[in-house]
């Protein structure tokens, strides 16, 4: 064995990056490599066989702050260094390229002001500067039910940034930042995301609570009859159920294969990311038709996608700053987003008797601002919401 | 050569055959899964199961027709078998999609 050292700086300053996750990749077919964290000299350290020098690639993945990069079929005798390009410190309006492709705009109906929203997720982190949740609860088991603000993944704050960002700062700025935002965390510290009683329990709370839209970014392959009943649950009693169709590219997961339930697809745009990023790995050939954007080559597809939205190289809240990242996870808070907005702006559906009509009367006013893109219905259901088609008073 | 190699193979039978005569085998203990369980309809209920079957724990609850369970999966066949009108589920684990 020798050892080989990975140093990661900023691109500007050339100061070392810590807490950098570096991936040394030996067979990009199998993913077979290894990996560690850079320390507080942005330097790690790792052990590989003596003969190993040729890597397929190697990747360098920051917590924040930082796009990620990945360098192809790299040589390393003793040390490899990696520079990592800063976010960008400012955005157009602070919106994030998602946000500005459905073209959102500000002061829309006070910015979802009187809207309820739940976050079932790995929790919302309160201390973020860009995030303002109302409150929430802890389902875990066995966990105190008040640490519904703690976020070991970061996965439910970067929900709540794409929803409900405050852009108070240099930060960005979610769609309803004057809407109740709550967290149902399900994810307990050491898991890699909920189970099925923490997430009927949530489930349960959120519309106990009186929330309007659940935002579910997570699934399984296994239809599960508790989780549908609960969806449906929900459904009769007025609250949209939304949850992100899987990055598996196979068929939609559940709960959004559920009948309940909107499921989310995502698409990313070409040039919005670094080309030496690994968000590039996730560009496929199947494009809209005006060529700007592409579906994402880990988009699940089929007759239970309802909309498609923005979920490649996505900014949003992290704890301790803002990273990008991908998923359907990150598709499904757009149309939460959207969603919450159309609620604040139609008052007499928000006002409305809680009840299964109340919820197809606002996927009716969804339908009418989606636009196909030109991806075909199975991979993007009715199309792209689109706010100004929303603000334009269309429906 | 053959002929030691025949021997040594009857030594190891003999060996392995006494090792094992009038040892009893004991069982492997059945492992304990997590389950939820929903009184789906009126009749028997949650807590009957509970009663009934031994080797239940009870881990959670939500409301009083729902509860969260360690069992083995016998148990679990059992009481599906026994009463219909219980739902029982494996508490699976769902994926952060990102």
């Amino acid at each position: 064995m020798r050892r080989v050292t990975i140093r990661v700086l900023d691109e500007n300053t050339h100061a070392p990056l810590p807490n950098v996750q570096v991936y040394l990749i030996v067979d990009q077919a199998t993913r077979s490599g290894i990996t560690g964290i850079t320390d507080a000299n942005g330097e790690c350290r790792q052990f590989v066989p003596a003969l190993t020098k040729d890597f397929d690639f190697v990747a360098a993945v920051p917590r924040y702050g930082h796009w990620n990069q990945r360098t192809n079929r790299v040589v390393i005798d003793s040390e490899h260094t990696m520079t990592l390009r800063p976010l960008p410190s400012s955005l157009p309006e602070q919106y994030d390229w998602g946000h500005q492709f459905v073209r959102m705009q500000d002061g829309l109906a006070n910015g979802g002001r009187g809207v309820k929203i739940a976050i079932i997720d790995s929790g919302i982190r309160t201390d973020h500067p860009e995030l303002r949740p109302a409150g929430g609860r802890n389902c875990v088991v066995h966990e105190d039910e008040s640490l519904w603000y703690e976020d070991e993944h970061g996965h439910g704050t970067h929900c709540a940034g794409i929803v409900a960002a405050l852009g108070s700062g240099i930060g960005i700025k979610g769609y309803v930042p004057e809407a109740e935002i709550y967290s149902y965390r399900v994810v307990a510290r050491d898991a890699v995301g909920p189970t099925t009683f923490d997430s009927i329990k949530a489930i349960e709370l959120a519309v106990e609570d009186g929330c309007d839209i659940l935002n579910m970014s997570f699934g399984s392959r296994t239809p599960q009859t508790l989780l549908r009943s609960r969806t449906e649950y929900a459904y009769d009693k007025g609250v949209l159920c939304v949850a992100a169709t899987g990055n598996t590219a196979e068929a939609v997961m559940y709960p959004a294969a559920f009948p309940a339930v909107t499921g989310v697809g995502a698409f990313g745009k070409f040039d919005t990311y670094p080309d030496d990023s690994l968000h590039k790995e996730k560009e496929s050939n199947i494009h809209s038709s005006d060529g700007e954007c592409y579906v994402a080559a880990f988009s699940n597809y089929g007759g239970d996608v309802d909309f498609c939205a923005p979920g490649v190289a996505i900014l949003s809240t992290v704890p301790n700053g803002y990273s990008a990242w991908d998923g359907t996870s990150m598709a499904c808070p757009q149309v939460t987003g959207i969603a919450a907005l159309a609620l604040a702006m139609n008052p007499d559906i928000l006002n409305a008797p809680r009840d299964a009509d109340r919820v197809e009367r606002l996927l009716q006013l969804l339908k009418s601002c989606a636009h196909p893109l030109g991806f075909g219905a199975a991979y993007e259901g009715a199309g792209c919401l689109y706010v100004e088609h929303l603000a334009g008073g269309i429906v | 050569m053959r002929k030691q190699s025949a021997a040594l193979i009857r030594t190891i039978a003999k060996a392995m055959l006494n090792s094992s005569r009038g040892r009893k085998m004991t069982p492997m203990p059945e492992v304990k899964k997590q389950y939820v369980i929903t009184q789906m309809g009126q009749g028997y209920t949650l807590a009957g199961v509970l009663e009934d079957y031994p080797g239940i724990t009870v881990l959670d609850r939500l409301g009083n027709s729902t509860v969260l369970v360690e069992m083995t999966e016998s148990t679990c066949r059992k009481i599906t078998q026994d009463h219909p009108e219980m739902l029982i589920e494996a508490n699976l684990t769902y994926e952060l999609q990102s």
